[in-house]
């Protein structure tokens, strides 16, 4: 560190309203939505462990998705299965499947989350210009899940939980920049004729 | 109607007419234009000044080929340089400007530089403006830099819109000429996901407008069904889209020209979209461009490519001459000439260079009523500022000379097919003889790569078409669907026969100019070889040739043809330079996108970033994070600020936000093993409620990064890192487990955003807590120093550790991210009977200093846990990683650095980075070591720093200094110990 003369005061960030609340932009083709915190659980098993971690999980009434990719989408949340020993679950609280068995981790990133949705006919294009994932292509069905850098350099869990709707997670200190990211490039599709 | 327009149906609605300027004058197109044709059917054929020599110029080429018509569109902010005449097409309103010109564009006073050409030959950089002295050049240079150079940039921000997106499909097809749509048609009826590109607003490549046929159907019915056809099956069709370069992974960047000037309509419209495009395979169908002729003032306005005379007539209705000279060394340009003579130009001479021609050839010269002089070649073009006559002579007999009036003269030496993007591949081009060109090598293609067309070998329409639809076919097999029917296209015309008889270098003038862009003559052409610059990367270099932003495509294979003859070299054996992207230029703005400004990188907020904010705060980004530097109170500089709230800490309390450091989960039965292998000290002992400092090293036994691990539970751990090297460590520890210890049941999740994380700190810290905290002890027994406690509120747990960075009593806080701002105000308020003050970064690195706490200008992946004076931290008794090549004698010696305190003797400020020498100022001598970090203390009131310097010279008894030759800084320090205050730590352990 330098102790010279001071720098210019660098300018803080504008705050924007609506940080942690629901707030809505778009129009009928597409909207993003910014949503509050919720629930949000890291479960993680080791492969020979797996087997019992998908049973206690179970017990709880939680299905636990099969394949790396695979999602399970549920009024009250969602299970995605991320890595070949990991499951995220968003709003359904997978806490109480401790066992002490020493056989699985649970790991409450409940704060440590941004969520946002993206929803309406054009939901995909508009998902597809944030990632560099065939979105188009041969593929399966929704609900799916990937994880993958945003075109912004912003690492992303991505939850296309049906056709036109997606829901996306950030860690949570990328959350205001994420949030203008989505609005300048969901303002493409307010202006018809440049589609 | 101009002059210049001839009543012929094109590309042009002659019913909308569009208002535009050049230079300030108003001139009339139509849409359909460019600016090009436009200003050609206004008899304006002066668009530009060369380079160098500033010579006027005018259209040479049909398109991206173009070398000179390079124009400015828009003023301000919103001005564009550099772009091609022959690309834009007007839009009501357009603002076009010439460039490279004082004070104008028909009076340049620069264009005195011809007079002195003979010292701006080739290598004139390194020769000509070297002397009388040494530094001679920086006299000349600011000179030559304003002389040089094509268009000016805006330096206003740019506040137009550009795009960014993604593409995929199963075949990506570059060029949307006859060959591309031939083979997008094979490949979608095929049902694979096709995406086409041209950088052209219309279908068809070259052959748009041309009046030929394709088995039966004319042309431009053909390149329209087939069109509708592609949409229809679902295939993307992206024009004026350049694909400018292929890249690792099939991926392909385009840029999609969706306006040329900004909208006034108050919608903030996108001027601009790059394109990421993964395709399983690709289909380079990208044409050829032709080449120009050598003679003397070849680069005269008027003077232009054969095939772009008849592309202005065809496309644009415009007549680019009424006294039409057309010179050539193969048979391509007859059709050119056939195309000319039947709209009803004046085709008055045709000049062929070689020694006889076809029957077909002379027919043709005959029926037009053209002079046809075969065997003949053009010594030199005549005119000013635009061509007004011909000089020609029989090559045998140079006696036999004529001067044939013409104001346009079209010149063909051949077809050059565009290579480029097979070159960003890797894949050098071959030669072709029957070509006399360089294609590429379809044995030598990636199995995912495919040409057709010209850059296959092949010019004749009926083969480019089939050759097309081929490669769609063979890229379906691959991709396991079933081929449609092959096809068999006819043409009705088709003058391919012979191909490209070479210039005879001797034969030619000097001055013939081979890059038009760069003015590159013949003549430096010679004079490289003879200075020994006889390959192709040399003599790019040092003649500048194919170095403008045409990528010497009208130039290269000229200059290769001669270099063959002036060094004896075969031209099989010559590998042309190699291209790589942007195969045209392309802007910042469509690459940069949205992210400009506060958003040129992801930016990263702690959960109280509001109240910092809020309170005026001076921030300063830290990598990714923003961070307050300091809270200046009115009229307080930053300087005063730090010391302020360095001396609050050390005399009462003082709060900091550190929810930057990193934070790993690390959980699991083996959480504890992991954790003893990647840490240079023991941590499977470490009690349940207790922290620990630890030291991660690199393999190679340098330090990777420090912090402290929480013991939080039997199998739970929280390991905290630097703000900076979270992301490295978190990449470490995977590493480790996935490739070396995949047996052991650990796991990581980043928790760096689930906790909000504050440092309370300074002799008041605990009553701070005590308060805030009521009903919870904080007394050194029941949270002794490296104690971690967690206090169960109503909203969420709360960790409190006792841990110092400062060396002050101290207290990390860390409570889930949502309770982070009320935890702070409450803090803050229980504090102010305290005298608490938030405190920044700055202050915080004043503390540290002062106490010789290391941070990131020490760990700075050059050190070892010697140099930093904490080998007390490497265990005897178990492996960790990094510590066999820890052992290494090397790491040991006198010459190895220790870390030091340093005092500026004369009390003036110390420069971090500065070098520690014996020496004074005129004779420093060499480097013994560097200073890492600086500051000034305010509890010692005076400028310290740390710094690591050779144990060999802290042997010696001799004053040292802190040079900064850069700045002319030299200072006078001490060498003391880099704990500063408080060694023993009694401060801390209150």
């Amino acid at each position: 560190m330098s102790a010279v003369e001071p720098m210019k005061p660098v300018p803080p960030l504008t705050t924007e309203p609506g940080k942690a609340g629901l707030q809505q932009i778009g129009n009928n083709d597409v909207a993003a939505m910014r949503l509050p915190p919720g629930r949000f659980h890291v479960v993680t098993a080791w492969p020979d462990s797996l087997d019992r971690c998908s049973k206690a999980l179970s017990r709880l009434g939680l299905e636990v998705p099969e394949k790396v990719g695979d999602a399970i989408v549920t009024a009250e949340g969602s299970a995605m299965r991320v890595a070949p020993g990991r499951w995220f679950f968003d709003g359904l609280d997978p806490a109480p499947a401790a066992d002490g068995s020493e056989q699985f981790v649970i790991t409450d990133l409940s704060d440590g989350m941004a969520m946002f949705s993206i929803h309406g006919e054009k939901a995909t294009r508009l998902a597809q210009k944030l990632i560099m994932v065939d979105l188009s292509g041969d593929r399966p069905a929704p609900p799916v899940v990937m994880q993958t850098g945003s075109s912004h350099g912003i690492g992303l869990t991505m939850l296309w939980s049906e056709r036109n709707q997606f829901k996306l997670f950030c860690e949570r200190s990328y959350e205001r920049d994420f949030w203008h990211m989505l609005q300048t490039e969901l303002a493409e599709f307010t202006i018809d004729d440049t589609i | 109607m101009t002059s210049f327009r001839i009543d012929k149906p094109s590309g042009v609605d002659f019913e909308k007419p569009v208002n535009f300027t050049f230079d300030g004058r108003t001139y009339r197109g139509f849409a359909g234009d460019t600016v090009a044709s436009a200003l050609l059917a206004n008899g304006v054929h002066l668009f530009g000044r060369s380079f160098k020599y500033h010579q006027p110029r005018g259209v040479m080429g049909a398109h991206v080929e173009e070398a000179n018509a390079l124009i400015t569109i828009g003023r301000g902010a919103h001005a564009e340089p550099n772009l091609q005449a022959t690309t834009i097409p007007v839009t009501e309103g357009m603002e076009v400007y010439s460039q490279n010109r004082w004070p104008s564009l028909k009076l340049d006073l620069l264009s005195i530089n011809q007079l002195a050409a003979p010292l701006l030959s080739a290598g004139f950089y390194y020769k000509t403006f070297m002397g009388p002295t040494k530094r001679s050049w920086m006299l000349y240079e600011p000179f030559i830099r304003r002389a040089a150079g094509l268009g000016a940039v805006s330096t206003s921000p740019d506040d137009q819109a550009y795009e960014k997106d993604h593409r995929f499909c199963d075949v990506l097809i570059i060029g949307g000429g006859v060959t591309g749509i031939a083979a997008g048609l094979a490949a979608a009826r095929s049902g694979l996901r096709v995406i086409l590109v041209d950088d052209r607003n219309v279908w068809g490549g070259q052959m748009a407008g041309v009046d030929d046929d394709l088995s039966g159907q004319p042309l431009d019915q053909w390149i329209s069904h087939s069109i509708r056809e592609l949409r229809e099956l679902g295939a993307e069709l992206l024009s004026r889209t350049t694909a400018f370069g292929v890249y690792d992974g099939h991926v392909h960047g385009a840029v999609q020209r969706l306006a040329d000037v900004s909208s006034h309509d108050g919608v903030r419209r996108p001027l601009q979209r790059f394109l990421k495009i993964v395709a399983k395979h690709s289909i380079l169908a990208t044409g050829a461009f032709e080449n120009p002729m050598l003679f003397r003032n070849n680069s005269l306005p008027g003077v232009m490519l054969a095939d772009t005379a008849r592309h202005f007539m065809d496309r644009f209705s415009v007549a680019c001459g009424k006294q039409i000279v057309i010179y050539t060394n193969n048979d391509s340009a007859y059709g050119a000439a056939r195309r000319l003579a039947e709209a009803g130009l004046n085709v008055a001479a045709l000049i062929d260079t070689r020694p006889s021609v076809s029957a077909a050839c002379q027919s043709l010269a005959t029926h037009i009523g053209a002079s046809h002089l075969v065997g003949w070649q053009v010594e030199k073009a005549h005119g000013r500022h635009r061509v007004k006559a011909v000089s020609v002579c029989k090559i045998d007999d140079q006696r036999q000379k004529q001067r044939i009036s013409s104001d346009c003269l079209a010149m063909s030496g051949g077809w050059n097919p565009v290579v480029h993007l097979a070159s960003h591949m890797g894949m050098a081009p071959v030669y072709s003889e029957p070509m006399g060109a360089f294609i590429v090598d379809p044995d030598n293609l990636p199995s995912h790569c495919h040409v057709a067309g010209p850059v296959a070998g092949t010019l004749d329409l009926p083969s480019c078409v089939n050759g097309g639809f081929a490669a769609g076919m063979e890229v379906a097999r691959q991709l396991g669907s079933t081929p449609p029917d092959p096809i068999e296209a006819t043409a009705m015309h088709g003058f391919i026969g012979d191909w490209p008889m070479k210039a005879d270098v001797e034969t030619l003038s000097e001055k013939a100019m081979l890059d038009f862009q760069n003015d590159v003559t013949l003549g430096d052409i010679k004079l490289a070889v003879v200075e020994g610059y006889s390959a192709t990367e040399h003599l790019k270099r040092y003649t500048t040739l194919g170095m403008g932003t045409d990528q010497g495509r009208t130039s290269n294979i000229n200059a290769i043809s001669l270099l063959t003859q002036l060094t004896g070299q075969q031209i099989e054996n010559i590998r042309p330079t190699r291209f790589r992207p942007p195969f045209t230029p392309i802007t910042l703005g469509a690459l940069v996108g949205h992210h400009v400004g506060d958003h040129a990188q992801p930016t990263r907020l702690t959960p109280m970033h509001d109240w910092h904010a809020a309170q005026g705060a001076m921030m300063v980004p830290v990598g990714l994070w923003w961070r307050p530097r300091a809270y200046l109170k009115p009229g307080e500089t930053l300087r005063e600020a730090y010391i302020r709230e360095a001396g609050n800490v050390r005399e009462n309390v003082g709060i900091c936000d550190v929810s930057t450091l990193g934070k790993i989960a690390v959980q699991g039965p083996d959480a504890g093993v992991f954790l003893d292998r990647v840490y240079t000290n023991n941590f499977a002992t470490l009690p349940v409620g207790k922290a620990r400092y630890g030291l991660m090293l690199r393999d190679d036994g340098m330090v990777l990064d420090d912090g402290t691990s929480w013991r939080l539970g039997e199998n739970d751990y929280l390991m905290t890192t630097t703000t900076g090297g979270a992301g490295a460590v978190m990449q470490h520890l995977e590493r480790l487990h996935n490739l070396y210890w995949p047996d052991l049941r650990v796991s990581f999740v980043s928790v760096t955003g689930q906790w909000a994380g504050m440092s309370v700190a300074g002799p008041k810290s605990r009553q701070v807590l005590g308060k805030a905290f009521s009903g919870t002890d904080f007394s050194d027994a029941a949270l002794p120093i490296m104690g971690v406690m967690s206090i169960k509120t109503a909203s969420g747990t709360i960790l409190v550790a006792r841990l110092s960075f400062s060396g002050e009593l101290a207290y990390e806080v860390f409570c889930p991210a949502c309770m982070g701002t009320e935890i702070w105000c409450d803090l803050l308020s229980h504090g102010a009977d305290f005298g608490i003050q938030p405190y920044g970064t700055e202050a915080l690195g004043a503390l540290r200093i002062e106490k010789g706490h290391v941070a990131g200008g020490e760990l700075d992946g050059r050190v070892s846990p010697y140099n930093l004076r904490l080998d007390g931290m490497l265990s005897k008794k178990k492996w960790f990683f990094g510590k066999p090549l820890l052992e290494r004698d090397g790491l040991y010696d006198d010459d190895q650095y220790r870390l030091v305190g340093l005092i500026s003797e004369d009390r003036q400020p110390l420069q971090a980075g500065a070098h520690v020498v014996f020496g004074d100022k005129a004779s420093p001598g060499p480097s013994q070591g560097w200073v890492s970090s600086v500051t000034y203390s305010p509890s010692l009131d005076e400028e310290i720093g740390l710094a690591l310097v050779k144990k060999r010279a802290l042997e010696k008894d001799t004053g040292m200094y802190a040079a900064n030759p850069v700045a002319g800084i030299h200072r006078k320090v001490r060498i003391v110990s880099h704990h500063f205050l408080d060694p023993e730590g009694h401060r801390m352990r209150l």
